[in-house]
């Protein structure tokens, strides 16, 4: 059993950190900082609905631990680390509120939470308050990335693979 | 829980008024990036980039430059009294950034980081451009009304440039 979930967790984070690696390879129309897929979120959706909490939390750490070392410098961790956790935790308490053909909802908000809790991050760390202008553009974008990854999540979910 | 057409109708709510946050600049990014004569050429476009729009706004409210590292503003410049394009190097604890000058207008024109956002946000050259950020470096770029660092640091500054 234990090995079972392991190899699941292990798996899971192998296929968030080449979402991710992909997706750090297509190139962003906007050339605005933190608007982007995230792909990789589809995953941690996914673990969220069906694996329970303390998973998703593992792999969602595991990913953004190693993500920042594979594709960016250190210095972005900080700034994941806070958009994946917010974003987390937020859909921990969506995941007793919506149903199974609402589950895109989670992704719309949970995107929205991720770029919010990214910029909040990014004005602690860089003590500028100036970066607080980014934060209507990055929750637009943050939701509308989030409805296609929600989408994706929710599908996969309801299909029912590798329950 | 929710119906999903109550969902849709909060999360658009909350699409909208994001969306009506915008600052305007958004939609002005991309041909503010294009070069200055284009904006010469065309005159229901706002001729704001270039020197031009430096002459005129200069006598209504000068602007500055203020450039933060970590929070801390290393370096101001008045934008609308430049008259000579000028180019420094901008030295932070994680890389450089080549900062560019130009009359009325700055932009990042190359970078060590990873991604290279900086150097793609292009020009900026009003108050409500949103300011340019280097997140892996922890610089950011605003146009301000006021200089938030002494100006004597451009002076001090110049002379290197040319060399």
């Amino acid at each position: 059993m234990k090995t079972v979930r392991l190899t699941r967790d292990a798996l899971l984070t192998a296929l968030a950190l080449i979402l991710f690696t992909i997706e750090a390879r297509i190139p962003v129309p906007v050339p605005i900082p933190g608007v982007k897929l995230g792909l990789a979120n589809i995953v941690t959706v996914w673990a969220v609905f069906l694996l329970g909490a303390k998973d998703a939390l593992l792999i969602l750490l595991a990913r953004i631990l190693l993500g920042s070392l594979f594709a960016a410098s250190p210095a972005v961790l900080l700034y994941s680390l806070s958009g994946g956790l917010l974003c987390f935790l937020l859909m921990l308490v969506l995941r007793r509120v919506v149903t199974a053909d609402q589950i895109w909802v989670c992704g719309v908000l949970g995107g929205a939470a991720h770029n919010i809790g990214q910029i909040f991050a990014a004005v602690l760390v860089t003590e500028t308050p100036a970066l607080l202008s980014f934060l209507p553009v990055l929750t637009v974008s943050g939701m509308a990335a989030g409805l296609f990854t929600g989408l994706c999540a929710q599908f996969l979910i309801r299909r029912g693979i590798w329950r | 829980m929710l119906k999903t057409r109550t969902w849709i109708l909060l999360l658009a709510v909350l699409f909208f008024s994001a969306l009506v946050c915008l600052p305007g600049s958004v939609w002005r990014r991309g041909t503010d990036t294009a070069p200055a004569a284009l904006g010469d050429a065309d005159p229901g476009r706002e001729a704001d980039p270039g020197g031009e729009a430096a002459g005129g706004v200069s006598s209504a409210a000068p602007l500055y430059a203020n450039l933060y590292m970590d929070g801390i503003c290393m370096w101001s410049g008045s934008l609308s009294r430049l008259d000579t394009a000028q180019r420094f190097i901008a030295e932070t604890r994680y890389g450089n950034n080549l900062v560019e000058l130009e009359p009325g207008r700055i932009r990042i024109a190359d970078a060590d980081c990873p991604d290279r956002l900086c150097v793609s946000q292009g020009w900026i050259s009003r108050i409500d451009d949103l300011p340019i950020v280097c997140l892996p470096h922890g610089l950011v770029i605003e146009i301000a009304e006021e200089a938030e660092a002494a100006e004597e640091a451009e002076a001090a500054d110049e002379p290197e440039t040319p060399s």
